[in-house]
């Protein structure tokens, strides 16, 4: 049963101008970016939504699965299509981690925390992640599909799981409306997507700040087979990330993987 | 175009950018080649107007529609020493800083190999930035001829990542 994610559950609950207006649910797909990149690819407008009751393949960077039981939680992505030049949708997934902190910290007793540049930890343990792709086309940025798996009522992980992941559901101690979680979630992202194209990545980057994980704490990065290990000083204004070495040097990292420490 | 020296002393003048593609459009010419020195600059003409300027170090040219090959090779003893690409040559360069993935994940065969034919939309190769995965499409037709970079490679913008032969 899903009609909790059914439009008609959903489009009333939003304030939005132009994200989830074209709404699209599924009750079983493989992973909703990559229906996300299909309609992309036929056309569907800017702010279109796909959002899933199940995920049989959902994705995670590269390699990884996201676990996307039924009935449970969110899986939706998001078809972006702004007039951007290919390097401006870098700061995406920060934009979307700040709105998914700014709809759910109220909801939380335990501090829900950003780790560089796509997760969203609460007590260590990944509650959301995020999954940002996109076609570049002549120059100039075609598409950008931003997905969210966000666990919202699972309450048993796999024991593979149950070490690193975490739900709202489990943290809230009772079973949690997701039709409403999704609209705060679609309600807070419009704006933030909204100030990334108007105003570049500092505000974004200011707000993501105020949630980051590890900020002033050791941290390991690896990066184009790399590994450097370094205090966290913050973000640069563009979204890099920024260690400092043993050296004093700061190291910015434009596309790696922060590892546990 | 044979190499001449131009009256000024940076090539890389806008004014002087806009004076050649104007004498290029006057005399319908596809290609302009200047170079001085280690600077070069290299416009070429295709569907829409495409240019490129280029600092040192100065590399093969990868010239199409040239006026008189059958008295380039006499003419060019430079580029006649290196293995030059073919006149048929393109490069698909990468749009932006990022890590290059070869294929959709490593399990995954890669998205084009030595020998494969591309179209415009072909995806050959994903580069990412900031965990923002972007496919990108060839934008022209024809062989891929060399691999440029290896997966998990850092790549930077404008960089040759694969060699095509049009």
């Amino acid at each position: 049963m899903a009609a909790d994610l059914f439009a008609d559950a959903i489009q009333p609950r939003l304030s939005t101008h132009w994200l989830g207006r074209d709404y699209r649910f599924l009750s079983l797909t493989d992973s909703t970016n990559s229906d996300a990149i299909a309609i992309a690819k036929d056309g569907a407008p800017h702010g279109a939504v796909v959002v899933a009751d199940h995920q049989t393949d959902g994705r995670g960077r590269l390699t990884r699965s996201w676990h996307s039981p039924a009935g449970e939680n969110l899986y939706f992505s998001v078809v972006l299509r702004p007039p951007w030049k290919p390097s401006d949708p870098r700061p995406v997934s920060l934009a979307a981690g700040v709105a998914l902190a700014e709809a759910l910290a109220p909801r939380l007793q335990t501090p829900l925390l950003l780790k560089w540049p796509n997760d969203v930890l609460v007590g260590g343990k990944k509650l959301a992640g995020i999954l940002v792709e996109g076609s570049i086309q002549g120059g100039a940025v075609d598409y950008v599909i931003v997905g969210i798996g966000l666990n919202v009522n699972t309450a048993e992980f796999p024991p593979e799981l149950a070490t690193i992941a975490e739900s709202l559901g489990r943290l809230c101690g009772q079973e949690v409306d997701r039709g409403e979680v999704l609209a705060a979630v679609l309600n807070s992202l419009e704006p933030w997507l909204e100030t990334l194209a108007e105003q570049g990545p500092e505000p974004i980057v200011a707000a993501w700040t105020k949630h980051a994980a590890s900020l002033g704490e050791p941290v390991r990065v690896t990066e184009h087979g790399r590994e450097y290990a370094g205090v966290m000083q913050g973000v640069d204004p563009d979204g890099a990330l920024v260690l400092v070495g043993d050296d004093g040097k700061p190291q910015r990292i434009m596309s790696g993987d922060m590892l546990a420490t | 175009m044979p190499e001449k020296n131009p009256p000024s002393s940076n090539v890389f003048e806008v004014d002087r950018v806009r004076q050649l593609v104007e004498l290029m459009n006057e005399c319908d010419m596809a290609e302009v080649d200047l170079r001085q020195g280690d600077q070069r600059i290299h416009l070429r003409k295709k569907q829409d107007l495409v240019a490129t300027a280029m600092a040192a170090p100065l590399a093969p040219v990868a010239s199409a529609a040239a006026p008189a090959p059958a008295a380039s090779p006499a003419a060019q003893p430079a580029a006649a020493a290196e293995a030059a690409p073919p006149a048929n040559a393109a490069f698909i360069t990468s749009p932006m800083v990022g890590t290059f993935y070869s294929s959709a994940n490593p399990e995954s065969p890669p998205f084009v190999k030595v020998g494969d034919q591309v179209g415009p939309e072909t995806v050959v190769c994903i580069v990412e930035a900031m965990k923002v995965f972007n496919e990108i499409p060839a934008d022209c037709s024809g062989k891929i001829v060399k691999v440029l970079v290896e997966n998990g490679d850092a790549v930077e913008y404008g960089q040759k990542l694969f060699q095509v032969e049009k």
